[in-house]
């Protein structure tokens, strides 16, 4: 007994245990094998996923700390670091209620719930001038990409079994878009020789909001330093759908496998405030430059003008309010796990993850694990494995008093962090999840 | 058994992502960056026009000959004199007349003198006269063509010992001179190359005069029949100049140094109108307290070809600026010595004011990154 509290609150201590019962962000199948219902308030998960960290950018010199531009730190050390594509991506999803129940042949579920996605990618080549100049052009830099939305969520899920071996489930989601900031650039080529710089760019930057309106200036192009109207962050400016997929099967006793398709869907955003930046613009120096003009006073002029004439490409001009469909972030998991024959409460565990972006790279990883569960007293599932943030490992489980269950999860990558900032020092996936359950 | 797996759980994420105190920023981070670590290029544009008329408006050695040279419509630089060397007034001819009613061919008396060419001057700073246009012209105050006979010289300057050359001359005759006509050109002598005139000569010159002048005219006595003279020629620059030009420019306050470049290369192709070769022969860069820098270098043996009005030779040209031992410092001032050559090839070598420079492409390079505090 006393063992069995021990880890009862190393678990609890931990903040693990994610056997979320067929949480908003699981697969949908998992539910068939429920024998009651459940009510779950709160569940909340938290993502952040970077494929470079701090100490990519950040170099211990001496006893100070020097950035990778620092003459102390060399191209191979600060480029050598970095991705071809360096994204920062996070994700809040936040369960405020389910509620499921059993049918005559199924299992029904009901979600509702919010995510924020916000993050930002920037290609390798923007050091790459900034550390070593503009030798090799040209640059791509078409995948600087920027973005953050945020959504509403409400699901309705079905699983049923087919068979005994078979469970399918279905989760339908319709999806009120309330914030979305899209910068999406399609093209954005840098060629610089002695002679010219000349910059390509086609791109768009989507805003929405219903009520508030960012004015333009005389020219057209959108000013964000005036607004008109309220905004009001809860007014919907978009509507979507999206559907989950997923499948259980156990061929035989101890082994399950299951796969399942996330977030297959998009939203329609009403972007009230959309702007467009198009162009060609070529820079050959300062034009028509005469003798008598050679003072500080008719340069400076000249450079204004110069830079007037590259932010009439490169600032979003307003277009048309606009409506666009776009895809929310798709994942597709797979789980093998084998219950151990010797001890049915331990099960060796296999999975993997897909998560695709359009606005940075896409995640994959795949984990190997073991998973105890006493089922009504606690689980805990331990895994590791690695993919596009390196090393990462991963503990979760829940613990069951009376009809509540806490659940939680964690999922870290190993490097370290900065000190007192928590920010990982290497590549990483950080996942956070805590939710409660109560048991119908 | 158990409870150490229990601490190991415990441990793992306590060791996977533990603070690295290596990287604590609770200190600041230092904010120096050096940019462009290989090197950068930037295109600074085209500059120009730089004119003789902007060299000879500045202070310096060109100033000294602004006196003695003209511009003229077309831009060149002239230098020019003009002199009358004979007037009479034909109611006074008419009255020494024995008979009014016969032709008459006038004597004048025969004139010389000096051109004020300034050549000696001119030449001294290495320009040449040519060509020289030295042109003869009358006045004919009556209602009837007259004309004019006579030869004329043109003379060199004597040297130290040898007497005047006489560089051109001609014989005329019956040169038809309209009437009511002032100034009419009557003859015209072209010198290329060869000795700046210094002095003219005319002699057995006789006017053609019709009979009965004031006949049909009689007011046309109070006009004058005169002879005059009109030297022009064109400046150009046929020999190198004696010596060289230091041109020191003080006035710069190129703060480099906090930007720790090792290396800037600027190049450019120099659009050359000018009949005129120029080199740049040394370059000294100076502190503040104008103390030479001897570890920093800069490109010298520079070298700008000729070219003619309507046809610019282009010039590439690099200039280098390096540290041959650490940073570019801060620059203050910069004293180059320039030379200035004879023109190259063939063509129109008149000087023109019009006749520009241009600084094209101009673009900068500068190798070892730019260092900047405080970003």
């Amino acid at each position: 007994m006393r063992k069995t509290a021990l880890l009862i609150i190393a678990a609890l201590v931990l903040g693990t245990g994610a056997w979320a019962q067929g949480g908003i962000t699981d697969n949908p199948a998992d539910n068939a094998s429920l024998d009651s219902g459940f009510l779950r308030i709160g569940e909340f998960q938290n993502t952040v996923r970077n494929n470079v960290g701090a100490s990519s950018f950040l170099f211990p010199s001496g006893d100070k700390l020097v950035t990778g531009l620092h003459s102390s730190v060399s191209a191979d050390d600060f480029l050598g670091g970095l991705k071809p594509v360096n994204s920062y991506y996070s994700q809040i999803n936040y369960n405020l209620l389910s509620y499921g129940w059993k049918g005559a042949s199924g299992y029904h579920s009901v979600d509702i719930g919010a995510r924020v996605n916000y993050g930002l990618s920037v290609p390798e080549e923007v050091f790459h001038v900034l550390k070593l100049g503009t030798a090799q052009s040209p640059y791509d830099l078409a995948s600087l990409k920027a973005f953050g939305n945020l959504y509403g969520e409400i699901a309705y899920s079905y699983a049923m079994p087919l068979g005994d071996n078979l469970s399918v489930g279905a989760r339908v989601k319709l999806l009120a878009g309330l914030n979305s900031v899209d910068m999406v650039v399609r093209k954005l080529e840098l060629t610089t020789t002695e002679e010219q710089y000349n910059l390509d760019i086609d791109a768009d930057i989507d805003l929405t909001n219903m009520s508030k309106k960012v004015g333009t200036d005389d020219d057209g192009y959108l000013d964000y330093t005036n607004f008109s109207g309220k905004g009001k962050l809860s007014t919907p400016t978009g509507a979507g759908l999206a559907l989950d997929l997923g499948v259980v099967w156990k061929p035989f006793s101890g082994f399950t496998l299951s796969a399942s398709a996330m977030d297959l869907g998009g939203i329609l955003w009403y972007y009230g405030n959309a702007g467009k930046s198009s162009g060609t613009y070529t820079f050959e120096g300062l034009k028509d430059l005469t003798v008598d003009e050679m003072d500080q006073e008719a340069i400076l002029a000249k450079i204004k003008a110069a830079g007037e004439e590259l932010l009439s490409v490169v600032k979003p001009k307003a277009v048309e309010r606009l409506w666009k469909v776009k895809a929310i972030p798709v994942s597709a998991k797979m789980k093998a796990s084998y219950a151990m024959p010797f001890l049915d409460k331990l099960s060796v565990d296999f999975s993997s993850l897909y998560t695709g972006y359009r606005f940075c790279i896409p995640y994959w990883e795949s984990r190997a694990g073991f998973t105890f569960d006493y089922p009504g007293v606690a689980r805990l599932e331990l895994n590791a494995g690695g993919g596009t943030c390196g090393f990462v490992y991963g503990i979760n489980g829940s613990v069951d008093f009376l009809r509540f269950r806490l659940y939680a999860s964690f999922e870290n990558g190993a490097g370290g962090v900065i000190p007192y900032e928590d920010i990982p020092l290497k590549a990483n996936n950080k996942l956070f999840t805590i939710g409660l359950t109560y048991k119908l | 058994m158990k409870k150490l797996f229990v601490l190991f759980i415990l441990s793992l994420p306590l060791m996977w992502s533990c603070e690295n105190m290596d990287y604590d920023i609770s200190e600041g981070v230092d904010n120096e960056i050096t940019l462009f670590g290989d090197q950068v290029s930037v295109p600074i544009g085209d500059v120009g026009p730089l004119t003789p008329k902007s060299m000879l408006g500045g202070e310096g050695t060109m100033d000294a000959i602004k006196d003695y040279v003209k511009e003229d419509e077309e831009g060149y630089l002239v230098v020019e004199d003009k002199n009358s060397f004979y007037e009479n007034y034909v109611l006074l001819i008419s009255y020494m007349l024995p008979d009014q009613t016969l032709p008459i061919d006038l004597p004048v008396a025969d004139a010389s003198g000096d051109l004020k060419s300034s050549a000696e001057i001119l030449e001294g700073f290495g320009f040449t006269l040519s060509p020289q246009v030295f042109t003869l012209c009358a006045t004919n105050p009556l209602t009837e063509d007259i004309s004019v006979s006579g030869s004329m010289k043109l003379l060199s300057a004597p040297g130290d010992g040898t007497p005047a050359e006489t560089l051109q001359s001609q014989v005329f005759s019956n040169a038809k001179v309209k009437a009511e006509t002032p100034d009419a050109e009557i003859l015209k002598m072209e010198l290329t190359g060869g000795k700046p005139v210094s002095s003219y000569c005319f002699e057995n010159t006789f006017l053609h005069l019709p009979a009965s002048l004031l006949e049909k005219d009689p007011l046309s006595g109070f006009g004058a029949f005169s002879l005059s003279y009109k030297y022009k020629s064109y400046i150009s620059f046929e020999n190198d100049f004696p010596g060289e030009i230091p041109i020191d420019i003080d006035d710069l306050d190129l703060q480099l140094a906090q930007y720790r470049v090792k290396e800037v290369r600027i190049c450019t192709e120099v659009s050359n109108e000018i009949p005129v070769t120029l080199e740049l022969t040394g370059v000294d860069v100076y502190d503040a307290s104008h103390v030479k820098y001897d570890d920093v270098s800069v490109t010298s043996g520079l070298r700008i070809n000729s070219g003619t009005s309507g046809h610019p030779v282009i010039t590439p040209l690099e200039i280098v600026i390096k540290a041959d031992d650490g940073t570019i410092p801060d620059i203050s001032s910069l004293s180059l010595t320039l030379a200035i050559k004879a023109p190259t090839g063939a063509g129109d070598k008149r000087l023109n004011m019009n006749q520009a420079v241009y600084f094209n492409k101009l673009r900068a390079t500068v190798s070892g990154g730019i260092t900047i505090q405080g970003l």
